[in-house]
C-alpha cells in the first residue's frame, strides 16, 4: 500500500521488520520480492508519483574532479527513481567482468557470475524481457539487419535488449502491485535524514525521516536496507556519524571512494567505403516485436591480454546536411522532388501533383531526420562513442561538503577521477577496431585525441553512478560483503549500484535488480527462522 | 555538410576520398619502375599526398623513396623485381593483400588518428615524396 509521510503524526515511531530506504529499482524490487511474505515491510521513498524540484534539489552537489556535469541530472528522485527517464539497455555481466584483472588493482567481484545466474534470470522477469539470450546467434537473426562483416573475433558485435518503454519507470509499471501488496507499506514523500545506531555502533535502531513540509518521525526495523543509489547511499553513511565519528561502515576510510561511471565521449569516426555501409544492427530495431541494439566491443581474451577493461563502441549515424527541424525537412523534400524513385512510396499514385500520404507528412514532422535518411540513404561518417568501464580508483569518491540541504543535511561533491588505464583502454581498443575495420573493407577509422593525456571536452558521465560502497570479502578493501551487508554492522544492507566493485561494461540496472532479488531472498529464509 | 567537409570541421586531412581508393585499390595503369610505379598507382594523389607527408612527419626515418620502395616490395611475393614485371591487376591483389595482412597482424600506423596499414601509409609516402620532387 501508499502512504504519505506528510501525514505521519510528528514525533511518530513506525515499526517493520524490514525497511527499505529509496524506490528506485533496487528498493521497488526488493519491496515486490518482499511482497506476500510474513515481514512487514517499510519502503521509505523522498519523492511521490510525479517530478517535483523542491525535492530533486535534495541532491545538488558539486563536482570538484573531471568535469561531470550536473550531480543530480542522471537521478531522479521520486517513486521509481531514476528508472523514470532509463533508457531501458539491459545486459548481463560476462564471466570475465566478475574477475579480477591482472595489473588493475582493485577489480574483482568476491561473486562469480554462478552465483547471479538464477537471479539475473528472475530480474529479466522483472522489467519483462522476452529472453535471457543475449548471444549474437540469437539477435543477428535474418530478420535483422546483420552485423559488420569482421573478419576476426578481436573486436566483436554484441548486443543489449532494450525493456519496452512502459515498463522501465518501476514505479509506474509495478504500481499497482505494490499498492495491493499487504505487508509492505510505501511511505512517500519520507527523507531519511539519518541512521540511528544502539551505542555498539553496530547495530541499526532507527531511521530518521523528514519531510520537506517539517514533519519529522523514525521508523525502526530489525532490517535496514540502504537502496539510495551510489551517491546517496554513501552520503547517509556517512552523515550518520553520531557513533561513529567518520561515519557508519567507515572505519576503513571507504564509504564515498572508488565512485564508478562508464565514461563516455566521441573517441572516433568510422568513414566507410561504401555510401550505405548497413549499419541498422547498430541502431534500435526489432525482431519479432523485441526492442535491441548492437554495439561493439574488444573481446574478452584481448582485454584479459593487454591488461584492459571492458569498453562498448556505439555506432552513431553521421548524415551530415541532415536537416534538424520540420523547416529544414521542408527543404530538402522540395530538393528531393525530382527523385521519382522516392517520391513512388510516399505520394498518392495519379495525383497531379506529389501529395504525400497524411502518415508520411505526420511521420516527417515527428521525426525529420529519420525520414531524410530514409530519402537519401547516405552516411557520411560513423561517430565512435566509447562506454568505459572504469578502473576502480580510491580517488575517485563523494566526499561531504559544509553546505547543507534544506533537511539539514551536508551536500556532497563528487571528485571524478579517472586513470591512466582508462586512456589507454580506449586508445588500444580503437586502434584494434581500426585494424579490423580497415582489414574488412568496411572503411577506415580515424581516432581523436590520439595518445593524447588527459580528457577531451565532451567526456561525461555515462549517467551510470556506481562504485561508493563496494562489495568486498575483506573490510579493508569494500564497505558490505558478498551478501551486501555493510562491514562491521549486524543488520544494514545496501542494494544498488554502489556495492559494484568493477563496474562492468553493461548498464547497471539488471545487475542491481538481480542483487536486489538475490538480497530479498536472503532476507526472507534468514528473517523468518 | 559532406564528407569531405566533415573531415576538414573535425580537424582531418581532408582525403577521404584517399583512403577510399586505398581501400579499394583503384590503380591506374602505366608502368613506371620501382617507385616511380608504386607512387604513381593511386588515382587521388592530392589526398594521398597529404596522407603521404603525415606518415613522413611521423616517420622520418622512411624519407627516402628506396627505403619506401624497398618496404613495399618486400610485402609483395617476389619483391622489387616482382613489382616491376607483374600487371598492373596482379600488383593491385597482391598490394591488397598485403594491405589486409597488414591490419590482421596489427602492422598499423597511426597518422593523425588515422588507422592505416603500413603498405598504404608507405604508398602515400611515396606519393608525396614524388610530388614533392616533381616541379610544379
Amino acid at each position: 500500500m501508499f502512504a504519505d509521510a506528510r501525514s505521519v503524526p510528528r514525533g511518530t515511531n513506525l515499526t517493520a521488520d524490514v525497511c527499505v530506504i529509496g524506490a528506485g529499482a533496487a528498493g521497488i524490487t526488493l519491496a515486490l520480492e518482499l511482497a506476500g511474505s510474513p515481514l512487514r515491510v517499510i519502503v521509505l521513498e523522498s519523492g511521490g508519483f510525479e517530478f517535483d524540484a523542491e525535492t530533486q534539489a535534495l541532491y545538488d552537489g558539486r563536482s570538484i574532479g573531471v568535469p561531470y556535469g550536473d550531480l543530480d541530472l542522471p537521478r531522479l528522485r521520486y517513486l521509481g527513481g531514476t528508472t523514470n527517464h532509463w533508457a531501458g539497455e539491459c545486459r548481463p555481466f560476462e564471466e570475465a567482468d566478475f574477475e579480477a584483472r591482472e595489473g588493475i588493482p582493485y577489480t574483482g567481484w568476491p561473486l562469480k557470475k554462478p552465483d547471479l545466474d538464477p537471479f539475473y534470470a528472475r530480474a529479466v522477469e522483472v522489467v519483462r524481457l522476452p529472453t535471457h539470450d543475449w548471444s549474437l546467434g540469437h539477435w543477428a537473426s535474418e530478420d535483422s539487419p546483420p552485423p559488420l562483416p569482421l573478419r576476426s573475433d578481436r573486436i566483436v558485435s554484441r548486443v543489449v535488449q532494450e525493456v519496452e518503454p512502459d515498463i522501465r519507470p518501476l514505479g509506474e509499471s509495478y504500481r499497482e502491485e505494490l499498492r495491493a501488496a499487504p505487508n509492505v507499506t510505501v511511505l512517500l514523500h519520507a527523507n531519511v535524514t539519518a541512521i540511528e545506531t544502539d551505542r555498539s555502533g553496530r547495530t541499526v535502531t532507527s531511521v530518521e525521516a523528514a519531510t520537506l513540509g517539517g514533519n519529522r518521525f523514525s521508523v525502526a526495523a530489525e532490517t535496514f536496507v540502504l537502496a539510495t543509489g551510489a551517491v546517496e547511499n554513501a552520503r547517509l553513511l556517512l552523515v550518520s556519524n553520531d557513533r561513529q565519528p567518520n561515519g557508519l561502515g567507515n572505519q576503513n576510510g571507504l564509504v564515498g571512494r572508488f565512485f564508478l561511471e562508464h565514461p563516455r565521449f566521441l573517441a572516433g569516426y568510422l568513414v566507410p567505403s561504401g555510401a550505405d555501409p548497413n549499419l541498422g544492427f547498430y541502431r534500435d530495431h526489432r525482431v519479432d516485436g523485441h526492442l535491441f541494439t548492437g554495439f561493439l566491443a574488444s573481446a574478452k581474451e584481448f582485454q584479459l591480454a593487454e591488461g584492459l577493461l571492458d569498453l562498448q563502441i556505439r555506432l552513431e549515424l553521421d548524415y551530415g546536411d541532415a536537416p534538424d527541424d520540420a523547416a529544414g525537412f521542408a527543404r530538402h523534400l522540395m530538393a528531393l522532388a525530382g527523385d521519382i524513385d522516392s517520391w513512388q512510396e510516399l505520394t498518392i499514385p495519379g495525383a497531379p501533383v506529389p501529395i504525400p500520404y497524411l502518415d508520411v507528412i505526420r511521420e516527417a514532422l515527428e521525426d525529420p531526420e529519420d525520414t531524410y535518411v530514409y530519402l537519401r540513404g547516405d552516411i557520411d561518417a560513423i561517430g565512435l562513442t566509447t562506454r568505459i568501464e572504469q578502473a576502480p580508483n580510491p580517488a575517485s569518491r563523494i566526499v561531504l561538503v559544509r553546505e547543507r540541504d534544506d533537511l539539514g543535511m551536508h551536500r556532497v561533491a563528487l571528485d571524478w577521477r579517472l586513470s591512466d588505464v582508462d586512456r589507454r583502454n580506449v586508445q588500444q581498443t580503437l586502434e584494434l577496431l581500426g585494424a579490423e575495420i580497415g582489414r574488412a573493407g568496411i572503411g577506415r577509422v580515424r581516432i581523436l585525441h590520439p595518445n593524447e593525456p588527459g580528457w577531451p571536452d565532451d567526456l561525461n558521465g555515462g549517467q551510470h553512478q556506481m562504485g561508493t560502497t563496494r562489495m568486498s570479502d575483506d573490510p579493508k578493501q569494500g564497505v558490505v560483503d558478498r551478501q551486501c551487508r555493510v562491514h562491521g554492522m549486524s543488520n544494514l544492507f545496501v542494494a544498488g549500484s554502489s556495492v559494484f566493485p568493477t563496474p562492468g561494461g553493461a548498464t547497471p540496472t539488471l545487475m542491481i535488480i538481480a542483487l536486489a532479488i538475490r538480497l530479498a531472498d536472503r532476507l526472507k529464509a534468514t528473517m523468518a527462522r | 555538410m559532406r564528407r569531405g567537409t566533415f573531415l576538414l570541421a573535425t580537424g582531418g586531412l581532408g582525403v577521404s576520398l584517399a583512403w577510399r581508393s586505398l581501400g579499394m585499390w583503384p590503380f591506374l595503369g602505366g608502368a613506371p619502375a620501382g617507385s616511380e610505379r608504386l607512387a604513381g598507382l593511386l588515382r587521388n594523389e592530392e589526398g594521398a599526398c597529404t596522407i603521404g607527408r603525415a606518415y613522413l612527419r611521423a616517420v622520418p626515418a622512411e624519407a627516402s623513396s628506396a627505403v619506401l620502395t624497398a618496404r613495399v616490395a618486400e610485402r609483395v611475393p617476389g619483391g622489387l623485381t616482382a613489382v616491376d614485371a607483374i600487371s598492373d591487376d596482379r600488383l593491385r591483389v597482391l598490394l591488397v593483400e598485403a594491405s589486409a595482412e597488414d591490419f590482421r597482424d596489427l602492422r598499423t600506423v597511426e597518422v593523425q588518428g588515422w588507422v592505416l596499414a603500413r603498405t598504404e601509409a608507405r604508398l602515400c609516402a611515396l606519393a608525396a615524396m614524388r610530388a614533392r620532387a616533381t616541379p610544379a
